[in-house]
């Protein structure tokens, strides 16, 4: 009772801000309940119909997510729940493509959990909604402490969804390797938000950057710590050595899933350290780091990938090489956070289709993909290619794909804003990046389907079901829709 | 409206032809393109506003759906869906996956007429960059061998001179001086001051220059010409050369005409160069195929030539020796595609002789030859002399280089016809002569060139009241 009457109310209690928070939360523990309800070891009678009732609960719930999202106003933006919280129009889209990656995810995942024999597909879809809700809290965050409680939420759920499969040593090592290092970055990420406590005497973002304590050397080193901590989310030089291994070795559509949405939630964080920060000299030795290492990253990311054999790892570096275009944004801050979202929308879709197609293919030929067994796919698995070829022209940024419309708009507003060099960069990187997605997606097409393919026979159960389909092609129509009327979407962030 | 229907209908269609089955997407296709050409001819026949479309699309970064059939384009657009018609008539008569073909050749028929139509700059590019797309599909997988190598090295060549455009466009568009961007040509034109002009037409410039190609950026050519299935060489010999060379004319008459007549004379030894290079290379060739990228290359040379003489005549010729060309050249590549249908070699010392067993193919192949070569009476002696007469007064030492390029012409065209068509027999089975599809499809080609060549004023005259707008 005592520990009751020490609990407080906060006084700007929101609730309205607070809905996804909420929602996420319940889903994750519906989920757990729901599959708490069978005994270890014992087969369930009959049907079984938790599965369904997880998935279809989830999926209506982040659909009435991404509506209220949508619906809600962001334009006025507002503080809650003791302030530790903001509510604008950055953590309404981040928390909209969160809860589309979400989606996404528990869409296309049971297919994956039922081709390694693993029932634990209410499990799987609490950890993705656990993981959610870090990412929204981390957009949302207008204090360090609740970043990092965020951050750590998400992280621990994703270190369980790396090792999901514990049967497979790639996913075990996947999981392990992800929870040592970042479990070290978020070490690193702790120590800066201390040193910038020490510094400025307050946790809350808005009252650092007033407190004038900024400019000191604890400062400096702070925010260079907290730089490292979240740009090792964001896996960028020379913080991505993880990322292809983590990547291959977790479950396709845990790659997926974190490879867009942990990038979200951290650029979000990032944005309103620079936004708070961006005086005094942490935030101009802020603005060096991030400038050379996204140079950096659009170059290395690029050109490790051209090498790459395996499609996920391809991926991986393609995913380091786009944190770096993304991180022109923060760069240049003035009026850059609608190009940056619109970017993020554009990476999401072809991202994670590309690796939802990547899924399918290793379910039609039970193995690893790799870029030598995809050749002349299109004449075996007309539609799986053509969803992948879609999205890795939106991802090279081609014409008419959504990944062409948000280059477009980043780099016009990086020029705009009078900085050439980043924009320079980037089309260099999206050079080099082009002739390996557009590499990939030209020997989908080639070869003749008299060609005998090489490789086991998939079991017919393990094909693909519809809501996999489904997944994927909500990606491809988002890819093409964004690339062809962008203009609705684009009004409205 | 009507206009956006000469882009809209193909992509949409084509779009649609690769979820058909086997049966009956080629007949689609036909019939796609047959409506495509009604509506361009009724377009031209009909009221002046309904040639021209524009409609705002995404106001913050300058781009308007912005189409309009003019002087400049008219040839071209009325040209693509026919070659395309061609094209896709004269392909192979058993392919594993025709569906894909139809709908690929629909694709980038489309992206093509919105290439020629497009009167704002950032249209203009994306149309640019699509029609990479079908093209890569088509050559990966419809290419006699070495498909995804010859994509891969077409696509990187056209990258590396189209996303340096793409910067360019970006500057045009963004560049901090500007309030509201707008990347509309009517009002860019007379915009960009003249030292701008220099340093952001280098872009556009290597995109157009590597399109066409010019040398040294033709590396891509002889292999793609020589292992693309011919149909499709059709259409990227007949027309896509042809984005370069409009762009170059379009994007620099209009926006950069200070940079263009700077750069003429040095744009102009670098034509001479592609046309002598280009005849040489034809005359030491071997491959059926390669002779006639090669002979491409040459006239394109010609083409650029005009085109940087800044003179009207010379521009003029030009346009219209685009769409001589696009006729004679494409009719030659028909040719190959027939030939190819009969699982001819490409090498030319196996064949000889072949007009005994194909007496129709060899007459009607000897018209087109002689179109290319630039024949009095048919489609590209016009625009050549034209060409030359322009270039004559300004650039008489290079108009006289130049005019060695159709002296060699007539050597290199005719030897191939000599020794595919007549001499001693090849090693070849005896093939079938054209049927009356066939004769139809390369009767077209011989019929517009006829036209060009008995009445270019027929054609000149939009294209010279287009370009008194202009200069």
């Amino acid at each position: 009772m005592l520990l009751l009457a020490q609990l407080q109310i906060p006084s700007d209690l929101n609730l309205l801000g607070l809905v996804p928070i909420i929602v996420l939360g319940l889903l994750m523990v519906v989920s757990l309940c729901l599959e708490l309800r069978d005994e270890p070891g014992v087969e369930p009678e009959g049907t079984d119909l938790a599965r369904p009732a997880v998935l279809g609960l989830g999926a209506v719930t982040l659909i009435g997510l991404i509506a209220y999202y949508f619906k809600f106003n962001g334009d006025n933006a507002f503080y809650h729940f003791n302030q530790m919280l903001v509510f604008d129009r950055l953590t309404q889209v981040s928390g909209l493509l969160i809860a589309v990656c979400a989606l996404l995810a528990i869409l296309a995942g049971p297919d994956e959990l039922e081709r390694h024999r693993n029932t634990r597909g209410g499990e799987f879809c609490a950890l993705i909604f656990s993981a959610s809700l870090g990412m929204v809290m981390m957009a949302s965050a207008a204090s360090t402490m609740v970043m990092f409680l965020g951050l750590e939420l998400f992280s621990i759920a994703l270190y369980l969804l790396c090792i999901f499969f514990p049967d497979s040593s790639a996913s075990r090592e996947s999981g392990m390797k992800y929870f040592l290092l970042s479990s070290a970055a978020s070490a690193v990420l702790l120590y800066g938000f201390a040193l910038l406590y020490g510094a400025t005497g307050s946790t809350w973002l808005v009252e650092m950057s007033d407190s004038g304590g900024l400019g000191g050397p604890l400062a400096v080193v702070g925010t260079g710590l907290v730089l490292c901590g979240l740009l090792f989310k964001l896996a960028s030089v020379p913080f991505h050595f993880w990322a292809p291994d983590v990547y291959q070795g977790a479950p396709t559509t845990v790659t997926a899933y974190m490879s867009v949405a942990t990038k979200v939630a951290a650029l979000a964080a990032l944005w309103r350290m620079v936004e708070y920060l961006g005086a005094g000299i942490a935030g101009q030795l802020a603005h060096l780091i991030l400038f050379s290492l996204a140079i950096l990253s659009m170059l290395v990311g690029n050109f490790l990938a051209l090498s790459q054999k395996d499609l996920k790892r391809m991926l991986a570096y393609s995913g380091v090489a786009n944190g770096g275009y993304l991180l022109i944004a923060p760069i240049i801050y003035q009026d850059m956070q609608r190009p940056m979202l619109f970017f993020m929308a554009s990476y999401l879709l072809g991202n994670i289709g590309a690796f939802l197609a990547v899924a399918q293919i290793e379910a039609l030929q039970s193995g690893p993909a790799e870029r030598s067994s995809v050749v002349g796919l299109f004449h075996r698995q007309p539609w799986v290619a053509a969803c992948f070829a879609i999205c890795l022209v939106s991802l090279a940024g081609l014409p008419p794909m959504a990944g062409f419309m948000g280059k477009f708009l980043l780099f016009g507003k990086a020029i705009q804003a009078g900085n050439l060099i980043l924009p320079v960069f980037g089309i260099v990187g999206s050079l080099i990046g082009a002739v390996y997605y557009l590499g990939t997606a030209i020997s989908l097409f080639s070869g003749s389907a008299e060609e005998p393919f090489e490789g086991d026979e998939p079991r017919a159960e393990d094909a693909p079901t519809s809501t996999s389909h489904a997944a994927l092609a909500i990606c491809c129509l988002g890819v093409l829709v964004l690339g062809v009327v962008p203009g609705s979407f684009l009004s409205w962030l | 409206m009507m206009v956006s229907l000469l882009v809209g209908l193909p992509v949409v269609c084509g779009l649609a032809a690769y979820l058909m089955k086997e049966v009956g997407s080629r007949g689609f296709a036909l019939l796609v393109m047959a409506i495509q050409m009604g509506i361009a001819v009724s377009l031209m026949e009909g009221a002046e506003a309904a040639r021209r479309v524009h409609q705002v699309w995404i106001p913050e970064l300058g781009l308007n759906w912005s189409l309009a059939l003019d002087g400049a384009n008219v040839l071209l657009v009325l040209l693509t869906p026919l070659l395309c018609f061609l094209a896709v008539l004269a392909a192979p008569r058993e392919l594993e996956n025709p569906a894909g073909l139809a709908g690929g050749i629909l694709l980038l028929n489309g992206f093509l007429s919105g290439l020629f139509l497009a009167q704002n700059l950032g249209l203009f590019y994306l149309f640019f960059e699509a029609m990479l797309l079908p093209t890569l599909m088509l050559v990966s997988a419809y290419a006699r061998k070495e498909g995804p190598e010859t994509a891969l090295k077409f696509l990187m060549f056209t990258l590396v001179g189209s996303l340096p455009m793409l910067l360019g466009v970006l500057i045009l568009a963004y560049s901090p001086d500007v309030a509201a961007p707008n990347l509309d040509f009517e009002s860019l034109q007379g915009k960009v001051p003249v030292h701008r002009q220099i340093y952001l037409f280098f872009p556009f410039l290597l995109a157009f220059l590597v399109k066409m190609p010019m040398v040294p950026f033709h590396g891509w050519l002889p292999s793609l010409y020589r292992n693309s299935p011919a149909c499709v060489t059709v259409i990227i010999a007949g027309l896509m050369s042809k984005a370069g060379t409009y762009g170059l004319m379009k994007v620099g008459l209009l926006v950069f005409p200070g940079a263009l007549n700077q750069l003429g004379p040095s744009l102009g030894i670098l034509a001479v160069i592609t046309i002598i290079y280009g005849a040489l290379s034809a005359l030491g060739s071997d491959s059926l195929r390669e002779i006639l990228a090669y002979s491409s290359l040459s006239h394109l040379g010609m083409i650029a030539f005009g085109l940087t003489s800044s003179t009207a005549n010379g521009i003029a010729g030009a346009t219209l020796q685009m769409a001589a060309h696009a006729v004679a050249t494409g009719g030659l590549f028909l040719v190959v595609a027939l030939l190819e249908r009969r699982h001819m070699p490409d090498r030319m010392r196996r064949f000889g002789g072949l007009a005994e067993f194909m007496p129709r193919l060899a007459a009607l192949a000897l018209f087109l030859t002689l179109a290319s070569l630039g024949q009095p009476g048919l489609g590209s002696f016009p625009g050549e002399l034209m060409i030359l007469t322009g270039t004559w007064p300004a650039q008489t030492l290079l108009t006289v280089l130049a005019t060695l390029g159709i002296v060699l012409a007539a050597a290199y065209l005719l030897r191939w016809y000599q020794r595919v068509f007549t001499g001693p027999i090849g090693t070849y089975r005896e093939p079938q002569d054209l049927d009356s599809l066939e004769t139809f499809v390369l009767l077209v080609p011989i019929t517009v060139t006829l036209l060009i060549g008995f009445c270019p004023a027929l054609f000149l005259t939009p294209i010279q009241t287009w370009l008194e707008g202009v200069l």
